[in-house]
């Protein structure tokens, strides 16, 4: 389970990059912020995160380690890249969700 | 006419980009632009073209004065903090000092999570010293601890921190508090050091920025009140709500961070509504009716028994 954990904290790091925040790494993978600093801390002992210029970053071994894992190409977030700035209000529960360009798909 | 057309929307464009070019340099050290900085740079023109030209002047002087905070300047200054921490108060050391951070009873994700996070670790700060929550200690541990560092991103009206401090104020009392924290409003500091002086205990700030509600500076054109009521009216024509105009507890913030912006900061730079489309929006997520409901539930039943126990007595 935590190797788990830890591949998915890795791709987090490699995909947010910059904008990382721990109270997204909790949300994203469900843990409470116990677990998550000690998952951190775990990936710093193991050299898979690095602090570099006051920013935690995956280091070569995290980045191959992915790729071990034919992980490269799985998206913790697929929206982040298109959306990086949330901020619509969310949905209610019986309001049904329209994906972007829905309308212009469905015409063709 | 045209041409004066064309002057006017040139003036207009190179007054936004220098009014970028500004901000982006104060904010930014670096040759590349994060998420919020660029979605600033993106919307800023279209954002700046709805203020109306009398407040135009207003909204630039404030922008003088507001302060982002990307991750990498905020873990910087997070490292800045701990220094001064150490450097001032030489005598805080493991056995007598916990950091924690101020935790709100509803939600295990709010960003000082964040910050206590990233600053035990940027300042490789023992985890035994580290806690989550004040309230996990046993009487033992906390009767010899004499100081408790408290970090956050900001304390902008002091209210969260004062009630923090009052349904915890048997751990509090007799303790040294330190207040860490990036961006300090002088408003909150009286308050809290007025809280402190009544309550008997020690408080201390720590901090990079400090600032004055925005509408108390001498910047702006016009008369200080003349400007406020200017910005009044343009928040009102872009649909912001009265007590989201001035910001939470009327703080006049204006400061904004990688991972969200405080409610205290000025309503037209970080709420969002059909006219707005703010520079930094606060990330706003609505609680479903229960929520508040379980809130109501309790405070009723505490009213009822607080009642019956009157009635007795009387």
């Amino acid at each position: 389970m935590t190797e788990y954990r830890i591949l998915l904290a890795l791709q987090y790091f490699k995909e947010y990059r910059e904008s990382y925040s721990i109270s997204s790494l909790m949300q994203k993978l469900g843990l409470t912020l116990k677990q998550v600093d000690s998952l951190i801390d775990q990936m710093i002992d193991k050299k898979l995160l690095k602090y570099e210029d006051y920013l935690l970053i995956i280091t070569e071994k995290g980045r191959r380690i992915i790729i071990a894992n034919n992980m490269q190409y799985y998206k913790i977030d697929n929206n982040h890249q298109n959306n990086k700035i949330f901020i619509d209000k969310a949905l209610s529960l019986d309001s049904p969700y329209v994906p972007n360009r829905f309308s212009k798909k469905y015409n063709a | 006419m045209l041409v004066m057309m064309s002057k006017e929307v040139k003036r207009l464009h190179v007054e936004t980009e220098k009014i970028i070019s500004d901000c982006i340099k104060r904010w930014n050290s670096d040759n590349e632009l994060d998420d919020s900085l660029e979605f600033f740079k993106d919307q800023f023109s279209i954002w700046f073209s709805k203020i109306p030209e009398d407040t135009q002047s207003v909204v630039c002087r404030l922008l003088e004065i507001f302060d982002y905070y990307s991750h990498k300047r905020a873990n910087m200054h997070l490292s800045q903090l701990h220094q001064k921490l150490t450097q001032s108060y030489p005598f805080l050391n493991n056995d007598n000092t916990i950091f924690t951070f101020i935790k709100s009873g509803n939600s295990e994700s709010k960003s000082s999570n964040d910050y206590w996070s990233e600053y035990k670790r940027i300042n490789q700060i023992s985890h035994y010293i580290c806690c989550i929550d004040i309230k996990d200690l046993d009487e033992n541990q906390l009767s010899k601890i004499g100081n408790i560092v408290l970090i956050d991103d900001c304390c902008a009206s002091g209210n969260s921190l004062i009630n923090f401090i009052k349904s915890n104020i048997d751990l509090f009392t007799n303790k040294s508090i330190f207040v860490v924290t990036i961006h300090v409003m002088e408003n909150a500091i009286t308050k809290l050091e007025d809280f402190a002086n009544k309550n008997n205990f020690k408080i201390n700030f720590i901090y990079i920025t400090k600032r004055m509600k925005a509408f108390t500076h001498k910047i702006f054109k016009y008369d200080k009140h003349i400007a406020k009521i200017l910005f009044r009216n343009v928040s009102k024509l872009l649909e912001i709500p009265d007590n989201e105009i001035f910001g939470r507890y009327s703080s006049e913030s204006l400061m904004a961070f990688y991972n969200n912006t405080p409610n205290n900061t000025l309503g037209v730079f970080r709420y969002k509504t059909n006219t707005n489309n703010p520079l930094f929006p606060r990330r706003q997520e609505v609680k479903p009716t229960w929520w508040s409901m379980k809130k109501r539930n309790k405070i009723q039943k505490i009213s009822n028994y607080n009642k019956e126990i009157g009635n007795r007595n009387d």
